[in-house]
């Protein structure tokens, strides 16, 4: 037999050749010191490259982090929140999450209708607007409404039902959530009149960081734990103003997705992104988002505190409450952004399903 | 489980690994394999799954890197900053940005080809997948992978030497 090239030792190495040509390449390799010599270096080879493409997997990961902040980091929280006002920018609110300790909140989804080219004002003007951002400040009330207006979406409700933030710091959460369900919370918009279909009460999301906290090592966890009960979306809401479109989904029991696509063109990521790390009410409203997460109301920061008070720092067990992806659509450069109280994981396999309904209806449509 | 969880389920590791190691950047990569699952999802039917999604992810960091820096700035950007929320032991850090700059060269300096094909086989895709995936022929992908395997050692070899050398100059 003929010594047999370098490719076809590897696909002999790699198990892809016929049996009978396999057979043939041992009995040769066995009695040929040359190939077998060539055999051997091509499993050196094959070891190798795996070893050098294994050091690629270290790649740096990006726009939202799906893990809580160490401790005192004021400095990623400060990065998180210039993010999440980024993607919150170009579209998505999620709001209300089962959870599992019993505990209720209302909440309270608002608009997005203006463009996120006027994000910028927004953040210097009022620091709470700025997290919550654009989908808060966007509600269509008057100033004086604004900051309020604000805060069921960043607390989850919780701080809704309080005449000034500042008391948030002494109130027990789960007093603040019961006062939450009524009066502000009714004023604070029509849209939540737009929220019947979802159940009135809502518990609070479990405190068990290590579901938010601890990257997911599998994807198949994050969608066992996106839908749980219900395999599809389910649209509750939709409306459009300003060339953004808003859709919400039930996702779940008592889980809500408010989608907002608009034109890719209207982002300006990079300004936007700077504007928020500079300004420090960025960093104030930080700390909000992850009260809500924890309902821990008495280590957050108040506003009170942003007169110059420290904010205290963030609780080691804290994770983000709010994270969201952002996608570009291929075919219309339309941009997307998903973003609610669920992992980048959860929300990506929500993305998923969501596209999966989209293509079930056009299937069906024509 | 409908169908397309299905599939990302089975393939939405490997397919992520394999575009982290093509583009260097884990949120690029979820971001294509997520359109990739998309694309997935207006098939009617798909003859084989892997080489599909490999081929259709190939395509789409081929199409996206033409016409899309602004997005990919971006992502650099707030990648960057992600980076810098990070500690590690400075040590390991160093160690292990080192290797990884080196198979980043070592890869890049591969020819596409065989640079798909390797990422690929890795992922676990037999010769045939390989080949619908990148539309070769089968009895040519044994040939390729161990050119590109043959490669990427003796360039990462090379860069490791150089290292070594550079290291001692500063040394003495």
């Amino acid at each position: 037999m003929q010594h047999p090239e370098e490719g076809t030792i590897h696909s002999w190495l790699d198990g892809q050749l016929p049996l009978t040509e396999a057979a043939g390449i041992e009995s040769h390799v066995a009695a040929c010191p040359t190939c077998a010599a060539a055999v051997a270096e091509a499993r050196g080879f094959i070891a190798a490259s795996s070893r050098i493409l294994t050091a690629l997997d270290d790649a740096p990961r990006g726009v939202i982090p799906a893990a809580a902040p160490r401790s005192g980091n004021r400095r990623a929280m400060l990065r998180a929140a210039a993010a999440v006002f980024v993607v919150a920018a170009g579209s998505f609110v999620v709001l209300g999450r089962t959870g599992r300790d019993g505990s209720q909140f209302d909440s309270v989804a608002t608009k997005v209708t203006v463009p996120v080219t006027e994000n910028e004002s927004t953040v210097n003007e009022s620091g709470v607007a700025a997290i919550t951002a654009p989908t808060v400040s966007r509600v269509e009330m008057p100033p004086a409404g604004r900051d309020r207006m604000s805060e069921p979406i960043v607390h989850g409700g919780t701080s809704a039902g309080r005449p000034s933030a500042s008391d948030a710091a002494s109130a027990p959460p789960r007093v603040a959530a019961t006062t939450a369900a009524k009066s502000p919370a009714d004023m604070v918009a029509q849209s939540s009149a737009r929220f019947e279909q979802r159940p009135p009460v809502m518990k609070r999301a479990s405190p068990e960081v290590a579901d938010y906290s601890v990257p997911l090592p599998d994807p198949a966890p994050a969608i066992a734990d996106a839908a749980p009960a219900s395999p599809e979306p389910r649209l509750a809401h939709t409306d459009s103003a300003g060339g953004v479109r808003r859709s919400v989904y039930e996702v779940g029991a008592g889980q809500t997705v408010t989608l907002t696509e608009s034109p890719a063109e209207s982002m300006q990521l990079s300004a936007v992104v700077t504007t928020g790390v500079a300004t420090e009410p960025a960093a104030q409203s930080a700390p909000r988002m992850e009260r809500a997460r924890t309902g821990a109301a008495s280590q957050a920061p108040t506003r009170g505190s942003a007169a110059g008070a420290a904010p205290a720092p963030a609780p080691p067990t804290a994770a983000m409450m709010m994270n969201s992806v952002s996608w570009v659509e291929f075919s219309t450069r339309k941009r997307f952004t998903l973003m609610g109280p669920f992992t980048v994981e959860e929300l990506r396999a929500i993305r998923v399903r969501l596209d999966a309904l989209k293509t079930q209806k056009s299937k069906k449509a024509p | 489980m409908t169908d397309v969880e299905r599939l990302f389920r089975t393939y939405n590791a490997a397919l992520v690994r394999y575009l982290t190691r093509r583009l260097g950047d884990r949120d690029w990569a979820e971001e294509v394999a997520q359109e990739t699952f998309v694309r997935a999802l207006r098939q009617t039917s798909i003859e084989n799954e892997r080489a599909w999604l490999f081929a259709v992810a190939t395509n789409l960091v081929r199409d996206e890197a033409r016409k899309d820096t602004r997005r990919r700035k971006h992502l650099a950007l707030l990648a960057e900053e992600e980076r810098d929320s990070f500690s590690e032991p400075e040590e390991t850090s160093i160690e292990r940005a080192q290797d990884a700059a080196m198979a980043r060269k070592a890869v890049d300096a591969l020819a596409e080809r065989d640079r798909l094909a390797l990422l690929m086989r890795e992922e676990g895709l037999d010769y045939g997948e390989i080949a619908e995936a990148l539309d070769l022929s089968p009895g040519s992908v044994g040939t390729t992978l161990s050119r590109a395997r043959r490669r990427l050692v003796e360039s990462y070899e090379e860069l490791q030497k150089a290292r070594e050398t550079r290291e001692k100059n500063a040394a003495s």
